[in-house]
C-alpha cells in the first residue's frame, strides 16, 4: 500500500467516525426533543403499533411504557366522542392518517388507565420515507381547561338566553295582543309604534337564537341529522319567508338551476340556515330596485349554491374579516343598521359541520356573490 | 269545547295565554307548577297540556315523569312552551312523551291558537 493511499484511508475512517458521532448525537438530540415535548407524543409503525412514547403521554394516560409499547394504539387506549360513545377504530385519527396519507386532527376524550377521561386535541401525521408510509406520529394536548371554560361559557349563554327571553315573551305576547285588538281598535299611530316594538322584539329573539346556535356549534354540541333533501323546495321555502322584505325594497329574486338536480343528503335545518343567511344578507344589503340571483350548479362532487346581488359590496380591505364574529363592514352598517355581525360567522361554522366550502367575490358599490359548495355523492344525479 | 291545561309560573304570561285561548273558544285552567298541574289533570281531564319547564315546587321534567306513571292510558297531548332551547332538553322532553317543543318568546297569540287547534282537532 502506498503512503498516499494510507493517508486517504485514515481520512475516510476519520470522516466516517466523525459522521457516526454526529449521527449518534443527532439521534440523542432527536430523542431528547421527543421526550421533552410538553404534550403527549408517540410514534407508531405502519400498522399503528406503538414504537415510541414520551413521558408526558404516559403521565397523562396513566399507562406504563411497557403497557403501550408494541400495542395497536386504538386497541390499547379507548377514545370517546363528545357524546361519550367510543370512537370506532376506523374513525380514529391514526387509522384515518393511514387511509388518507394526510395529517388528521380530532377532539376526543381518552380513557385513562384508572377509567378517568382526558379531553384531548389530537394531531396525527404520517411518517413518510422515500414516498412510503412507515408509520405515524401522534401528538395530543390536554384540553381539560379549555373544555371547562367552554362548558362554563355554554352554560352561561344558555342561562342568560333563557333569562333574556322570559321578559321578551311578555313583551312579544302583549304587544301582539294589543296589535290584535285585545284592548280595542288602535289608531294608525299606535299601530305604527306597536309594529316597531314587535319587530324589535323579533330581532332580539333572533339575536338570542343566533347566540345560542353559535354557543352550541362552538361547543361541538350541534346535532347533525342528515336526510334526503328536496333542495329546490328548501330554497323556495326560504324565499317565501323573505319575500316580504324583498317586496318592500322592490328587489327581484330569481332562481336558476339545471333540470335534474342531484339527491342531496344533508341536515335540512343546518343547510337551510346557511342558505337563509346568504339570501337574507343579499336582500338586506342591496339597495331598492336591485336584483338577487340565486343559482344551483353541480360541479364534480359538489352542489354549488350561489347568490349574487347588486348590493353595496364589501370593500377589498375588509374581505379577510367578513367571516369573523361580530364583524360588520362599515359601508353595509351605514345602510342597514339591524345586522348583528353573527350571521356569516354562524354560516361559516355550519359550513364546517356540513363539510362544505363557503366563499365570496365582492366589489364595493357593484355587489357580492356568495357561494356554498356542499359535497354530494358522485352518482346521486 | 276542548280543554287546555296551561302550566306556567309567570303570572303575566299565564293570564295572557289564558285570555287568548278563551277568546279562541277553549276552556282553560291554569297551574303555576307541576304539582298543581298533576292534581288538575285528574280533576279537569284536559285534551291538551301546555307545559313550561322551569318552575318552582315541581318543574316540567318532574311533572312529565310523574304524569307518565299516573296516566298510562288515554293521555292528553303535551306541548312544551319553554325559553330553554338546547338539544339535550328537547330530546329529554320528547323521550318523556312530549309532542311538540315551542320556544315561548317566539310565540304570538295567533301562533299559540294555531298550535292548540292543530293538537286538539
Amino acid at each position: 500500500m502506498q503512503q498516499e493511499d494510507h493517508y486517504d484511508l485514515i481520512t475516510v475512517i476519520k470522516q466516517l467516525q466523525e459522521s457516526a458521532k454526529e449521527t449518534v448525537e443527532e439521534r440523542i438530540k432527536a430523542e431528547a426533543l421527543f421526550t421533552s415535548i410538553g404534550d403527549g407524543a408517540m410514534v407508531t409503525d405502519e400498522k399503528g403499533r406503538v414504537t415510541k412514547v414520551n413521558k408526558t403521554a404516559l403521565e397523562l394516560l396513566g399507562f406504563s411504557r411497557k403497557e403501550l409499547m408494541g400495542k395497536w394504539f386504538p386497541g390499547a387506549v379507548v377514545a370517546l366522542n363528545s357524546e361519550g360513545e367510543p370512537i370506532e377504530a376506523m374513525e380514529r385519527p391514526l387509522t384515518l392518517v393511514f387511509l388518507s396519507g394526510k395529517t388528521v386532527s380530532q377532539k376526543a376524550r381518552y380513557v385513562k388507565k384508572d377509567g378517568g377521561q382526558l379531553p384531548v386535541y389530537i394531531t396525527v401525521s404520517p411518517i413518510v420515507l422515500e414516498d412510503k408510509p412507515i408509520g405515524a406520529i401522534e401528538v395530543f394536548r390536554d384540553i381539560s381547561r379549555e373544555d371547562e371554560i367552554d362548558r362554563l361559557k355554554s352554560e352561561f349563554i344558555s342561562t342568560a338566553s333563557h333569562q333574556l327571553r322570559t321578559p321578551l315573551s311578555a313583551i312579544n305576547t302583549y304587544a301582539n295582543m294589543l296589535s290584535g285588538g285585545f284592548q280595542g281598535e288602535l289608531t294608525k299611530g299606535q299601530e305604527k309604534y306597536l309594529n316597531i316594538i314587535i319587530k324589535a322584539s323579533a330581532r332580539m329573539n333572533e339575536l338570542i337564537s343566533t347566540l345560542l346556535d353559535i354557543s352550541r356549534i362552538e361547543a361541538g354540541k350541534i346535532s347533525h341529522n342528515p336526510e334526503k333533501i328536496d333542495i329546490l323546495a328548501l330554497i323556495n321555502g326560504i324565499i317565501t319567508e323573505q319575500k316580504r322584505m324583498a317586496e318592500i325594497k322592490k328587489i327581484k329574486i330569481t332562481v336558476q338551476h339545471k333540470k335534474n338536480l342531484p339527491v342531496v343528503i344533508s341536515d335540512p335545518l343546518l343547510l337551510g340556515e346557511i342558505y337563509s343567511n346568504l339570501i337574507s344578507n343579499a336582500i338586506k344589503y342591496t339597495p331598492k330596485k336591485g336584483r338577487v340571483d340565486i343559482e344551483l350548479k353541480v360541479s364534480q362532487n359538489e352542489l354549488i349554491f350561489s347568490v349574487k346581488d347588486t348590493g353595496y359590496g364589501i370593500p377589498a380591505a375588509l374581505h379577510n374579516r367578513i367571516f369573523t364574529k361580530f364583524f360588520r363592514a362599515e359601508n353595509a352598517a351605514r345602510h342597514e343598521t339591524t345586522g348583528t355581525g353573527l350571521g356569516l360567522y354562524l354560516a361559516w361554522q355550519i359550513a364546517e359541520v356540513l363539510g362544505g366550502r363557503l366563499w365570496f367575490k365582492s366589489r364595493e358599490n357593484v355587489g357580492s356573490t356568495f357561494y356554498f359548495a356542499l359535497p354530494i355523492e358522485a352518482d346521486s344525479t | 269545547m276542548s280543554k287546555v291545561l296551561l302550566v306556567e309560573d309567570e303570572q303575566v304570561l299565564s293570564s295572557a295565554f289564558k285570555l287568548v285561548l278563551e277568546k279562541a273558544g277553549y276552556k282553560v285552567k291554569t297551574a303555576s307548577d307541576g304539582m298543581q298541574a298533576l292534581e288538575l289533570t285528574t280533576a279537569f281531564k284536559p285534551d291538551l297540556i301546555l307545559l313550561d319547564l322551569l318552575m318552582p315546587v315541581m318543574d316540567g321534567f318532574e311533572f312529565l315523569r310523574k304524569f307518565n306513571i299516573q296516566t298510562p292510558k288515554s293521555r292528553p297531548v303535551i306541548v312544551v312552551l319553554s325559553n330553554l332551547q338546547d338539544d339535550k332538553n328537547i330530546k329529554m322532553t320528547k323521550d318523556l312523551g312530549v309532542q311538540e317543543y315551542i320556544v315561548k318568546s317566539e310565540l304570538t297569540p295567533s301562533s299559540l291558537v294555531a298550535i292548540v287547534r292543530q293538537h286538539t282537532a
